[in-house]
């Protein structure tokens, strides 16, 4: 089963996230902050984290950075509310992006290409 | 069309300059000349006099002298006046003493009255003698001219007589009790007066060609000293609104120029500022709504997909009005610090105890503590300490620190507030026994936007508020805090 690590300091869209994860079969960790992503980085195989860029302390694209310094290979989808275009000139480089207010279908679709590549999904496909 | 374009632009400064400049250059001049003109012409005619005056003293001495040596009759005279004006006559008298004779007739020879006009006139005013150039209409326009027989005064007058101005002396001749005459002089002004016209139309003509000559160097002057004004153009021309980040270069400027380019400089900086200031609030401001309204689309999304039981609808509509109302709050106080920042007139001030004040606050709070089992203390000394303030905003500023106090203080805590006036102030104490504040964002926690964390609700805006509402208030908050210990904010109001 594929395992996700969630960063996300805001504690609603967290849980809603993680609620919506789990439900369509995914494993989630989920994080509010930089010190205990690392925690879950060190111990745990991911393969895919999703980042949030607007986070207390460290910034997301300073996690970016050690992430991709860690393991190269490991998959980053950024999920904020920030713009597509905006997300992207911020953080080049990451496997996906996600605007907060494009809805959960997308949310879910953009999940599912990150860790399925080339396998067609629609809305209709998740049972949640 | 193409010559239109290098025609000069009326409303431009360089023809403004030139135009300036002539001008000036033309009034000096016409004042200058027209101040040597007068001054001219009265010496010149002022030279005329005196020669005129010089002729008839000398006519009056010829006679005189004849009179002394050969006696004072009336047929001596005559003669004594033709003889000297106008060189004939036949001498009535035999000269006792030739050698007086020669030297008397040797001195009229040498008076030189040339194209002066004379006349030898009684005081009944009948001309006896004149010159042969003196002729009528002008000689009846000298007799006119005639002083009182009893004048003593060498008199002088101006005459015109077909377009010629002649000045003339009348001179007395006065000889011991003999009936009195008069020695008119006359002579034409023409002479000066040609010159001085002649002067004046060189200059009259001179002054256009002058002015049109230095409004072509003052444009050329103009043009030299607006070059910059051109260079600042074209550079200021480059910079765009998309990219604020470049400058003039001052480094090529005249002194009074680099002023100008500094000054345009600095606004660009200003506008730079202001418009990274709006980019950054307006990301927080969309950061701030998107954030609930993400929230809502996806739980609404959820719950729609299938059928669920009665409980999960209703966690989904509660988690939806707790969002809703977390962005109406978010729009409030950013309408609010809008007013705070660009309409402190909304501010009504009155006198008021503030001890009075705050017991409604402190009651508050307490109901608000009560949900948290949160003690709330309040120290206040008796009596009245009257501020001047704006009730409703200063509520909202304790109720700010309070609720922010409360946030941040685990369940069973204490919130202790000490109210006292020192050194002609009044200080107010929250001091709370929260998780504290990080001493690296003690500095930050009065920013527009900024949270500690997102754990707990909030816009990122009520501490700003705060201190905003306080700032208007001469007042100002402090901050001091212990991580894990608490957190204690110190409002501070000038007393009257």
């Amino acid at each position: 089963m594929k395992k996700i690590l969630l960063i996300e300091d805001e504690k609603a869209i967290r849980e809603m996230y993680a609620r919506l994860l789990r439900s369509v079969g995914w494993r989630v960790v989920d994080v509010s902050d930089a010190g205990e992503a690392t925690n879950v980085l060190i111990r745990k195989e991911l393969d895919l984290v999703l980042l949030d860029i607007n986070i207390p302390q460290i910034d997301g694209r300073k996690i970016f950075d050690v992430i991709k310094e860690y393991d190269p290979d490991l998959k980053i989808m950024i999920c904020s509310v920030y713009s597509i275009d905006k997300q992207k000139q911020m953080i080049p480089g990451a496997v996906d992006y996600y605007d907060k207010s494009q809805g959960s279908f997308v949310f879910l679709t953009k999940v599912h290409h990150a860790l399925v590549p080339g396998e067609e999904v629609t809305s209709d496909s998740f049972d949640v | 069309m193409k010559f239109l374009k290098s025609l000069p632009k009326f409303n431009s400064l360089k023809f403004e300059i030139s135009i300036l400049y002539a001008f000036l250059l033309g009034f000096i001049l016409i004042i200058f000349s027209g101040v040597f003109y007068i001054i001219l012409f009265y010496s010149f005619n002022s030279e005329l006099d005196n020669e005129l005056k010089v002729k008839a003293q000398e006519i009056n001495q010829s006679i005189r002298a004849y009179l002394d040596i050969q006696g004072n009759d009336s047929s001596g005279l005559l003669f004594a006046a033709q003889k000297t004006i106008t060189g004939e006559g036949k001498d009535p008298k035999q000269w006792w003493n030739r050698i007086n004779e020669r030297r008397w007739l040797k001195r009229v020879r040498q008076l030189d009255f040339n194209g002066k006009y004379i006349n030898f006139v009684s005081s009944a005013g009948e001309s006896l003698i004149r010159s042969g150039n003196l002729r009528q209409p002008l000689l009846s326009n000298f007799l006119k001219e005639i002083p009182s027989p009893k004048s003593k005064k060498i008199s002088l007058k101006n005459i015109a007589v077909d377009h010629h101005r002649i000045r003339l002396v009348n001179f007395p001749f006065i000889y011991k009790t003999s009936p009195r005459y008069f020695i008119q002089v006359g002579g034409l002004q023409k002479p000066a007066t040609q010159l001085l016209q002649n002067w004046l139309y060189s200059i009259a003509l001179s002054i256009p060609l002058i002015l049109i000559l230095t409004s072509f160097v003052g444009r050329l002057f103009a043009a030299r000293i607006l070059d910059p004004v051109q260079k600042i153009t074209v550079a200021a021309q480059k910079i765009m609104y998309e990219d604020l980040s470049s400058r003039v270069q001052a480094n090529y400027f005249d002194e009074e120029m680099k002023g100008l380019v500094e000054a345009f400089n600095d606004m660009i900086s200003r506008l730079e500022q202001s418009f990274n200031h709006i980019e950054d609030f307006s990301s927080h401001v969309a950061h701030e709504l998107k954030t609930p309204l993400a929230i809502i689309r996806g739980e609404a999304e959820l719950a729609l997909r299938k059928d669920r039981d009665i409980q999960e609808y209703k966690r989904v509509i509660k988690i939806n009005l707790q969002e809703s109302a977390r962005m109406v709050k978010t729009i409030e106080d950013l309408l609010l610090l809008a007013k705070l920042d660009y309409q402190p007139e909304i501010f009504k001030f009155e006198s008021m105890d503030f001890i009075d004040f705050f017991k409604e606050i402190y009651e508050q709070s307490r109901i608000f503590a009560y949900e948290k089992n949160i003690t709330v203390n309040l120290h206040a000394p008796a009596g009245i300490i009257e501020i001047n303030a704006d009730q409703l905003h200063l509520r909202r500023l304790f109720f700010n620190l309070i609720d922010n106090a409360l946030k941040f203080t685990p369940d069973h805590g204490r919130m202790d507030i000490v109210i006292k006036s020192e050194h002609k102030k009044l200080v107010i104490l929250i001091t709370d026994t929260g998780k504290g504040i990080d001493p690296e964002n003690l500095l930050k926690i009065f920013e527009r936007f900024f949270r500690a964390g997102y754990e707990e609700p909030g816009s990122g805006l009520g501490l700003n508020i705060a201190q905003s509402i306080a700032r208007i208030h001469k007042g100002e908050i402090q901050v001091t805090s212990q991580l894990n210990k608490g957190t204690t904010f110190k409002v501070i109001f000038p007393l009257a």
